[in-house]
């Protein structure tokens, strides 16, 4: 028998709330995060020919596809950029928003036998197909950065932030999704309405139009969808199209902020009875 | 006694299990209610969640009430009871998947609960993959998998295929691997489901064995079982959990006395009274009767005769009933399954029913136990869904018959039916 000292008490208490991060737990199952995370990537494009090709074709089909209609058909503004790469330059943030919101609704509905037979930190299962999708993310900024030499765009400084504003499209993904996963699992009316979510979220972003579009006095509001900073400021460091939109920005970063810490709440808080709805 | 290893202080657990929807006669109730409907749905779902302190309604009902319970280490703990008294509810509070509505679980040690094996398992990985998945899920180290992993491989027997989808496996090398990542686990205190003694003797020998090994090596083990035989063979102590409260204590011998006991005693109830059922009710067994050929009610069957099991059920639920599927399982007073009949099985589903009351009956030819008692499950589904399942529905009571008609009563062997058979000579 092994030192008693070394041993680990765990309490279940009926009135004890968990505090917001359980990091001994998290410490103990982070391999179970690293594997579940590979099972989603490697299960995405498991038995289809093009396989991880989809992950280009997807975001350039859809530009193409943009280009065509909104940018040739509708001639709506590009703020002076090749309508193409700007586009796709709002494209790649916005399908690694909507794709991993979707998957991490379907996570958790796909998995809720495994939440009734075994524990493990439940928050893994939205955060695994939210981080795979990072994979399907980096592919596509590879290829925004063919378009960038093909367009002979020449980024500006503000590139220096690209990594700033993966961490609020990150940050605000983990949000949005920890509050979604955490209502679907009860209300299963959330797995339908999340796509039509998307779709109105989309038209309240700068994906097809410039946020120039947007009269000054509403884009503060505007700015308080997280990824009308990023989609916007994306566009300002490749393109050179608007200095960066910091006041999309800040109102987006406070609403991540928000959205990061109420859905973490959330969610423990709900993750107690997920066994028993589901 | 050594130390303690599992604590449990005034658990009770609450659930809410959904009501009845009213049925509408007429289309403009049907429209209201259509109208209606989301909200209703709403505050549905959301009670599932919510009680009010005083919340003792119809369709709330306390699956454990103020357990207290300690196991020490290197105990191995049975916990018997019927369906529906808690025993489920215990391990999944004990696993930690479900929070206690009210008191405290200390569990001193690394623990680990197999309420199935397999968890996680995804067509598309390959075996290796799956391994490490599920191993992880189990509260494995990445570590721990990769120092294990060729014992694994080699317990489950299928390293050729190891890098193959799981998708190809015939389920059983699916249950094989499953089985192995668990059998490497090597917490202080396992939690284990009998659920997990489904498959073939084989694997539930194995299965069996390897919980022998863990007491053995100074594991304690809480255990869930229908099988009495096996928890008098392999606890220390037994708990009889019913409606939800630990009615008896000690050692296994004692409590499966006790709950036997019960069992035959409550056998005896009207089945329409029984409360120990599980199921949407839309079907309700009210009635058991053994016949004989004529039709007349028997008192004994005697081993090998044609004889009637008739199950008169009564239905409120919308008519007509259809795909309604019944069944009888039959178990020897130690909890082993003898064999069961299935109409689903027999291809004989009743598509649709058109009545609310009526009986379906199930008849056996040269009905194959040996003399002795035997304790009856009973159940019906409807469109799939349980509709009504009663254990220890019934006990009959078996004596000596001409089985085979050649005019021998057969010895009196234990165990085992009999099946009818023919020798012949081949030179």
């Amino acid at each position: 028998m092994k030192n008693r000292t070394v041993q680990r008490v765990a309490i279940i208490d009926a009135n004890k709330r968990e505090s917001l991060f359980n990091l001994q737990e998290i410490r103990e199952y982070g391999d179970l995060l690293y594997f579940l995370t590979l099972r989603s990537i490697t299960t995405q494009y498991s038995q289809s020919v093009l396989g991880v090709g989809w992950a280009v074709l997807r975001p350039v089909l859809t530009m193409i596809v943009f280009t065509v209609i909104f940018g040739r058909l509708a001639k709506i503004g590009s703020d002076g950029a090749p309508y193409a790469i700007f586009s796709y330059a709002a494209v790649v943030p916005w399908a690694y928003f909507s794709s991993s919101l979707q998957g991490s609704v379907n996570s958790i509905i796909a998995n809720a036998n495994m939440i009734g037979k075994i524990y493990f930190p439940r928050i893994f299962l939205p955060l695994a197909p939210i981080f795979a999708n990072l994979l399907d993310f980096a592919i596509s900024l590879v290829v925004l950065g063919v378009l960038m030499i093909w367009f002979h765009s020449v980024p500006s400084l503000w590139i220096l932030f690209l990594p700033l504003l993966v961490l609020i499209m990150i940050m605000a993904t983990v949000g949005l999704g920890l509050w979604i996963t955490a209502l679907a699992i009860q209300y299963r009316d959330v797995k339908y309405a999340i796509s039509f979510g998307i779709q109105f979220l989309m038209y309240l972003s700068p994906l097809v139009y410039p946020a120039s579009l947007i009269p000054g006095k509403y884009r503060i509001f505007y700015g308080l969808n997280p990824m009308a900073g990023v989609m916007e400021g994306f566009r300002s460091a490749i393109l050179q199209t608007v200095p960066m939109p910091w006041d999309l920005i800040l109102p987006g970063t406070l609403m991540t902020v928000l959205l990061f810490l109420s859905g973490l709440l959330y969610f423990r808080f709900k993750e107690r009875v997920f066994a028993d709805v589901v | 006694m050594g130390e303690q290893a599992v604590i449990v202080e005034g658990v009770s657990k609450r659930y809410r299990i959904g009501l009845e929807d009213e049925i509408h006669t007429n289309l403009s109730e049907y429209l209201f209610n259509f109208i209606k409907r989301p909200i209703k749905n709403f505050s549905k779902l959301r009670k599932l969640t919510r009680f009010s302190n005083d919340d003792e309604g119809l369709d709330v009902i306390w699956a454990l009430k103020n357990i207290d319970l300690t196991v020490f280490t290197g105990e191995v703990l049975g916990i018997i009871g019927r369906n529906g008294s808690g025993k489920s509810t215990l391990l999944k509070l004990l696993s930690k998947i479900s929070i206690p509505t009210t008191g405290r679980i200390t569990t001193i040690g690394k623990i680990s609960s197999l309420l199935e094996v397999g968890t996680g398992f995804h067509p598309e990985l390959t075996g290796r993959e799956n391994v490490y998945l599920n191993g992880t899920i189990l509260g494995m180290r990445k570590s721990e998998i990769d120092m294990k992993f060729d014992q694994i491989v080699e317990f489950s027997e299928i390293s050729k295929f190891i890098d193959t989808p799981s998708k190809r496996y015939s389920s059983g090398m699916k249950v094989r691997l499953a089985f192995a990542v668990a059998a490497f686990l090597e917490p202080e205190i396992l939690i284990i489901d009998e659920v997990l003694a489904v498959g073939d003797a084989a694997f539930q020998q194995k299965c069996l064995g390897t919980m022998n090994q863990a007491s053995q090596r100074g594991r304690t083990i809480l255990f869930v079982s229908h099988n009495l035989s096996a928890v008098s063979a392999l606890c220390t102590r037994a708990i009889w959990l019913d409606q939800g409260e630990i009615r008896a204590e000690g050692t296994p011998d004692n409590t499966i006395a006790l709950y036997l006991r019960d069992v035959q005693k409550d056998s005896s109830a009207s089945l329409r009274d029984r409360e120990d059922r599980e199921g949407n009710g839309k079907m309700r067994i009210v009635e058991l009767r053994v016949e004989n050929e004529e039709g007349a009610l028997l008192e004994n069957i005697s081993s090998g005769i044609d004889m009637s099991f008739v199950m008169r059920y009564e239905s409120d639920a919308e008519l007509p009933l259809r795909g309604v599927k019944a069944g009888i399982r039959f178990f020897d007073s130690f909890g082993n399954l003898k064999f069961m009949c299935r109409s689903d099985i027999t291809r004989e589903t009743f598509q649709s029913i058109p009545n609310r009351s009526g009986s379906v009956v199930c008849k056996i030819s040269q009905f194959p136990l040996p003399p002795g008692e035997y304790y009856l499950t009973i159940f019906l589904k409807v469109g799939g869904e349980w509709a009504d399942l009663i254990d220890h529905a019934a006990k009959i009571s078996v004596v000596s018959g001409d089985f085979f008609g050649t005019g021998r009563i057969p010895p009196e062997e234990k165990g085992g039916v009999y099946v009818n058979h023919a020798w012949e000579l081949r030179l």
